[in-house]
């Protein structure tokens, strides 16, 4: 596979340290995503209760 | 002090909580995040290099949680997202070009800040006017598989529909639209966003609905769908030269998307209409924000860089509060009115 960083001008560690950090915030995106959905879906009846009920 | 992530815990809170309005705002509008991100970075001491390396960071992540959740409600047309992301990609080497160009004649600082001040003001204005006067531009369906209701086309998307240029592309919403006017519109915003060097959804989500007559749903979820590749690659390219600090980018991204959810879920309750008109005076109050700070800079007095922020800070703030607000609102109506039924 072509190294995608040496295309664009830099060292193999860059690529490798521009990698893990994207990777990092896609990884927490995904955790955060599938984490507040279940969060969501328990909270969201209580909480339209209370706002209806108010 | 208790320091996590090498930041203080005050420092964490706040980003957290700057996160969780920027959510909203992105969730809702599927814009905001760069436009915010970046000048606050800035103002708070951050080298240039790290405040739009961790923006764009940031807004790959938030884009990513923001079009899943938009998927779900299937607001995304990935023919029309991909079609976009070739035309816009074309249209920000182009842009880029310019700018180069114009650095070589010693004018790009000056005629980028004006563009910006000019582009922003005028997509404020534009749909704070649509906004107020309702019909045309202002009624929004939030069923994203109806059919979409003439009325509901503004007069622009119709002109361009009628150009009946082969092949036709049909998209979401049951519109059918030429190849070239939908690649025409994403060379036209790319070109605007390479030269502005922003992200563009302040662009790009406007022109799909009032250019191309998507609904805005749909125009929301797409133009989500575009930055999560924008982002990704603008922060890959920054992260290679040390310009995504995860210490930032981390906390705004908890913070965020629990703003993309209730933002995303409030374009299912909320009538866009009455939000329009926010909408158009964040942007206005954006462009007066960047014009201060240009002035500031010419100036040269720090303070403007501060009044600038409080301005865009202000705004995000009162229409995300509006968001928040409308949704409260519109769920208290649903209740009274089951109520009413069951009685």
């Amino acid at each position: 596979m072509a190294d995608v960083g040496a295309l664009l001008g830099a060292s193999g560690e860059g690529t490798m340290q521009a990698v893990t950090l994207v990777g990092a915030v896609l990884v927490e995106a995904m955790i955060l995503y599938v984490g507040y959905g279940a969060l969501t879906r328990a909270l969201e009846p209580t909480v339209r209760k209370a706002l209806g009920d108010e | 002090m208790l320091e996590i992530l090498g930041i203080g815990a005050p420092t964490l809170a706040l980003f957290v909580g700057f996160g969780l309005l920027i959510g909203i705002l992105f969730g809702f509008f599927g814009m905001g995040g760069s436009f915010l991100v970046t000048p606050a970075l800035l103002v708070m001491g951050y080298p240039s290099r790290v405040a739009v390396g961790s923006g764009l960071a940031f807004v790959f992540g938030t884009s990513v949680i923001a079009t899943l959740k938009h998927r779900d409600l299937g607001q995304v047309d990935y023919k029309l997202g991909v079609l976009m992301i070739a035309g816009t990609t074309l249209g920000i080497e182009v842009g880029k070009e310019i700018v180069l160009h114009l650095e070589t004649l010693g004018l790009a600082g000056n005629i980028i800040s004006v563009t910006y001040v000019v582009l922003l003001g005028g997509i404020g204005v534009f749909v704070t006017y649509e906004s107020l006067k309702g019909g045309g531009g202002g009624g929004v369906d939030h069923d994203a598989d109806a059919e979409v209701d003439g009325d509901d086309i503004p007069d622009i998307a119709k002109k361009i529909q009628s150009y009946r240029v082969p092949p036709m592309i049909s998209l979401r919403g049951g519109i059918s639209v030429s190849l070239w006017m939908i690649l025409g519109v994403a060379f036209a915003t790319g070109l605007l966003s390479g030269f502005l060097g922003v992200g563009g959804g302040f662009i790009r989500m406007p022109a799909l609905f009032y250019l191309i007559g998507v609904p805005v749903p749909i125009a929301v979820g797409t133009d989500l769908f575009e930055i999560v590749f924008s982002g990704g690659i603008g922060s890959f390219l920054y992260a290679m030269d040390g310009g995504v600090d995860l210490s930032i980018v981390l906390p705004l991204l908890a913070g965020s998307a629990l703003g993309a959810r209730v933002g995303s879920a409030a374009t299912s309750i909320v009538d866009e209409s009455e939000i329009k008109v926010y909408f158009g005076l964040m942007l206005l109050g954006g462009s007066i924000a960047v014009a201060i700070r240009e002035i500031g800079g010419y100036l040269e007095m720090p303070v403007f860089d501060t009044v600038s922020l409080v301005l865009i800070l202000g705004s995000a703030l009162l229409v995300s509060g509006m968001v928040i607000y409308s949704s409260i609102v519109e769920i208290r109506k649903e209740s009274v009115t089951q109520s009413t039924t069951a009685d």
